[in-house]
């Protein structure tokens, strides 16, 4: 599978975890990608062609919600799919970020394979 | 919305670490063994406003850290990955804590999760609620401090 995934986390470990979970969906080492923030993350999309991002919501920098805001805005970004992993679970913020286009969002504490299955349906690939 | 109780705190860490790190809990009853070195804190405001504190032992902080990233303990550094571990884990928990209290549908803003110091940890008072977990290696703390009660302190 040669889909590009993006993980946005300022949580190091968390990153790490999240990564092992990318990896059991079948996705190689060499295709995932980290940030910390949301600056980080828009830097690397763009030299990246990224399929799928991962996205914390509460980070310092540029937070999530303003990331998407400032992919959308882009041409050359705005079809990127965006997938929310976050404590976030007010619901009004999450119906305003997939007004924005973000395609799901997965609470924290997640389960392993609910991710995996998420990340398979959200790339179009089976595990 | 829930009332917080020290049962409940300990349940809410309790599926915290299983689903996040799959690290077994349950909750302990006595603190006497327990020797926290590790702290960690996240703010509230909104709808709820406070903090949740996480207060930890050494074994415990390695524990959580080596599951996460699927390695052995020895192979963790405390300090760091420990605590950046404990760290997520106020993240995680701060956020259950915040449903439980205030609802999906209430209104609220997250502060970043830090490393705190032993007494920042210890500055509870007669609004606070805390639940202690025991897992195979070591203890967890975990400690609501509703703003109003910080702000009397």
């Amino acid at each position: 599978m040669k889909c590009n995934v993006l993980i946005v986390d300022d949580s190091p470990i968390l990153r790490a975890c999240i990564k092992k979970v990318v990896k059991l969906a079948g996705i190689p080492s060499d295709h995932i990608f980290e940030a910390s923030n949301g600056q980080e993350a828009l830097q690397v999309l763009e030299t990246v062609w990224t399929d799928l991002v991962l996205l914390d919501l509460n980070m310092p920098v540029m937070n999530g919600e303003e990331f998407v805001e400032a992919v959308r805005s882009r041409e050359d970004l705005k079809d990127v799919a965006i997938v929310i992993v976050s404590t976030e679970a007010n619901e009004g913020r999450l119906s305003r970020l997939k007004k924005l286009g973000v395609v799901e969002s997965l609470h924290k504490p997640f389960e392993p394979e609910d991710l995996c299955a998420l990340i398979s349906k959200t790339l179009g690939v089976k595990l | 919305m829930t009332d917080l109780n020290p049962d409940r705190m300990a349940e809410l860490a309790i599926e915290a670490l299983e689903r996040t790190a799959f690290v077994l809990a349950e909750p302990a009853e006595s603190e006497d063994e327990f020797k926290p070195a590790y702290f960690a804190r996240v703010g509230f405001t909104g709808a709820a406003e406070g903090h949740v504190v996480l207060a930890a032992d050494g074994g415990f902080v390695s524990e959580l850290a080596s599951s996460m990233l699927g390695v052995e303990p020895e192979e963790v550094a405390p300090d760091t990955e420990g605590q950046q571990a404990l760290n997520e884990l106020a993240n995680i928990v701060g956020g259950s804590v915040i449903i439980d209290l205030g609802g999906e549908k209430a209104d609220y803003k997250y502060g970043l999760p830090e490393q705190i110091g032993p007494t920042d940890a210890g500055a509870t008072n007669a609004g606070s609620v805390s639940g202690l977990v025991a897992s195979e290696e070591g203890h967890l703390r975990v400690t609501w401090i509703p703003a109003t009660a910080r702000a009397a302190a």
